[in-house]
C-alpha cells in the first residue's frame, strides 16, 4: 500500500491540478523581468544603484558645534592614519560558544520605483524608506537578521497618495518585522577575503572596483566600498585600520569633533547632473557609526529638492551579547 | 539560437555584470514555478506571483551562491515566502469567502482550495486538517506536493537539513492520518477507491 503521503500529494495534485502558463502569461512575467533588467540598465537611474545599499548612509550635519576641525589632504591624511593606528590597538572580539556579534542600525534608503508601479505617469518615482535592522553573528557563523519596514517618506504628497492607493506598502512590507537566517555571508562583499596590510587591501579594493564597471572617479567607488565593506560584517581592529588607511590615499576631507570624539571623512563628486556628498563617521576605535549621502543639486525627474540627504544610517557599536539571552 | 549551457549558478553570477542573462534562469524554471504558485494559490493570483518570483528573484540575485547549479531550490523559497505573505494579505481582504470556511480552518494554506473540490465538505476537510500543521510542516508539504521538489530541494528552499524535510514528512502523515481516512478512502471523497 502506497505510503500516505503520497496518497496527500496525489490527492492534493489532483485537486489542484497540472496548470501550466498560456502564452500571454508567460509574456507577461517575461515582460515584468525585462522591466526590471531594463531599470537596471538604464542610464537615468543606473546613477542610483549605489544608494539602495542593505545599509544606507547618512550626512552628518554638524555645523556649529564646537571643537570641529575640517581638514584637507594631506592633514586629512594625516587623521585617518593616526585614527588607523589607534584603531589597530583595540583588542579584537572573540566569541565563546553560546555568544554573539550583535548590531544595530537605523537606515533610510532612497527607493525608486517605476511610477506605473502605482499608476504615476512619471517614468520613476522615489521615497526614502527608513528600517531598522538588528544582526546577530553567531560564533558558529550562523547569522540571523531582524528587519523591521517603516513608514515611508515622500518628496511628493500625490506620490504618497498613489502609492497608498496601490497598496505598495505591502509590497515593501511597512510595519512588518520579519528575521532572516543565513550560514557564512550575507553578501559577495561579506564574504570575500579582505586583506588586513593596507597595501594589499587597496589592491583587492582597486581589482574590486574596476570589475564593477561604474563610471564614477575611482577615489569614489573605493570610498563607496570601504563603506560597504564596514557595513557588510563585523570588522576585526586590523581590517578597519586598513580600511582606514585605504582612505588616507583618496582625495577627501575629514572633520574631527573632539567632543564627540569622532572622524568624519567626506568625498564630493559630481554624477551625471548632480553633485553628491557622502560621508563616513568614525568613533575613536574606527568602528563606523554613521554614514549618508546628500544630493547638493536637484534631481528633478525624482522630484527630489536640493540639500535633501537621500540616504542614511546609524549603527551601533557591535557588541558581545550571549545569544538567548539577547535575542528577542 | 541554441540554449546556454551553463549553470543556474554561472548565468546568475554573469548576470551580475550582463543582467539579461537571467531570462535564462527564468526560461528554464518558470513553469514549474507557475504550477506551484497556481495550484497553491489559484490562477489569478498564482500567475501574478509566479511572475513576481522572478523579478524579486533578479534584484536579490547578487546573494545567490555561484557554486550552485541549480536554482530552482532558491526560486521555490522565494516563491513559498510570497505565497505566505500573500496568504496574510488576503486573510485580511477577504472576510466574505472565509464565511465559506470552518473558522478552525486557514484559507490560506491553499487559497481557493473550495472552488476546487466538488463537495465542499471534503475541502474543508483537507483545508482544515493542512491548518493544524506547523507551518514548516506545510511548507514541506506543499513543496514536495505542490511544487514536486526532491526531498534534496525541499531542504535548500526551506533552509534546513534534509533528514529534518523526511521526518517533516513522516509526521505529517502520521498527523493527518486519522483526518483524512474520511476524505481519502470514502467511496464519496474526490479521491474515492482510485487513491488508495
Amino acid at each position: 500500500m502506497a505510503e500516505h503521503h503520497y496518497e496527500l500529494s496525489d490527492a492534493l495534485r489532483r485537486i489542484t491540478g497540472t496548470p501550466s502558463p498560456t502564452g500571454e502569461e508567460r509574456q507577461a512575467a517575461l515582460g515584468r523581468l525585462h522591466q526590471a533588467i531594463n531599470k537596471e540598465t538604464a542610464p537615468a537611474p543606473r546613477r542610483f544603484r549605489r544608494l539602495r545599499p542593505v545599509a544606507a548612509m547618512i550626512l552628518v550635519a554638524l555645523v556649529g558645534v564646537a571643537a570641529l576641525f575640517t581638514l584637507r589632504a594631506p592633514r586629512a591624511t594625516a587623521t585617518l592614519l593616526e585614527l588607523a593606528e589607534a584603531t589597530r590597538r583595540v583588542d579584537p572580539i572573540t566569541l565563546a560558544p553560546g555568544q554573539a556579534i550583535h548590531t544595530a542600525a537605523q537606515t533610510t534608503q532612497l527607493t525608486i520605483i517605476p511610477g506605473e508601479e502605482i499608476s504615476v505617469e512619471t517614468a520613476f518615482v522615489a521615497y526614502l524608506l527608513p528600517v531598522t535592522r538588528e544582526t546577530w553573528h553567531q560564533e558558529d557563523g550562523s547569522i540571523i537578521i531582524r528587519t523591521t519596514v517603516n513608514t515611508p517618506v515622500f518628496f511628493d504628497q500625490a506620490v504618497e497618495q498613489a502609492y497608498y492607493q496601490a497598496e505598495h506598502d505591502t509590497i515593501d512590507r511597512v510595519g512588518e518585522s520579519y528575521e532572516d537566517a543565513f550560514t557564512g555571508a550575507t553578501s559577495p562583499i561579506a564574504d570575500h577575503h579582505w586583506p588586513t596590510d593596507p597595501d594589499s587591501l587597496h589592491q583587492a579594493m582597486t581589482t574590486w572596483v574596476q570589475q564593477g564597471g561604474s563610471q564614477l572617479p575611482q577615489d569614489v567607488q573605493l570610498f563607496q566600498l570601504a563603506g560597504s565593506i564596514l557595513r557588510a560584517q563585523p570588522t576585526t581592529p586590523a581590517l578597519r585600520g586598513a580600511i582606514l588607511e585605504v582612505l588616507a590615499t583618496l582625495n577627501l576631507t575629514t572633520t574631527h569633533d573632539a567632543a564627540a570624539q569622532t572622524l568624519t571623512a567626506a568625498i564630493t563628486y559630481q554624477d551625471d547632473q548632480t553633485t553628491l556628498t557622502e560621508h563616513l563617521t568614525f568613533d575613536k576605535n574606527g568602528h563606523l557609526i554613521s554614514d549618508g549621502t546628500t544630493t547638493n543639486t536637484a534631481i528633478p525627474e525624482l522630484g527630489i529638492p536640493a540639500d535633501t540627504t537621500i540616504a542614511e544610517g546609524h549603527y551601533t557599536v557591535p557588541g558581545q551579547v550571549t545569544w538567548t539571552d539577547s535575542r528577542p | 539560437m541554441l540554449p546556454d549551457e551553463r549553470t543556474d549558478g554561472e548565468l546568475i553570477r554573469a548576470s551580475e555584470s550582463e543582467p539579461r542573462l537571467f531570462e535564462a534562469v527564468f526560461l528554464r524554471h518558470y513553469d514549474q514555478v507557475f504550477r506551484y504558485l497556481v495550484r497553491r494559490t489559484g490562477r489569478d493570483v498564482g500567475s501574478d506571483l509566479a511572475s513576481e518570483v522572478f523579478a524579486v528573484a533578479f534584484a536579490v540575485r547578487h546573494k545567490f551562491w555561484p557554486e550552485a547549479t541549480s536554482a530552482a531550490p532558491w526560486l521555490f523559497g522565494i516563491a513559498a515566502n510570497l505565497a505566505r505573505r500573500h496568504a496574510r494579505s488576503a486573510e485580511r481582504k477577504t472576510r466574505a469567502y472565509l464565511r465559506l470556511t470552518p473558522p478552525d480552518s486557514d484559507p490560506g494554506v491553499v487559497d481557493g482550495l473550495e472552488d476546487r473540490v466538488d463537495a465542499q465538505r471534503h475541502a474543508h476537510s483537507l483545508n482544515r486538517a493542512l491548518g493544524k500543521l506547523r507551518q514548516k510542516d506545510r511548507e514541506v508539504l506543499l513543496l514536495f506536493a505542490l511544487g514536486e521538489l526532491s526531498y534534496g530541494e525541499i531542504a535548500e528552499a526551506l533552509g534546513i537539513p534534509v533528514g529534518t524535510v523526511r521526518s517533516s514528512l513522516s509526521r505529517t502523515r502520521r498527523r493527518l492520518r486519522t483526518d483524512l481516512d474520511e476524505l481519502f478512502w470514502s467511496p464519496e471523497g474526490p479521491i474515492g477507491k482510485e487513491g488508495v
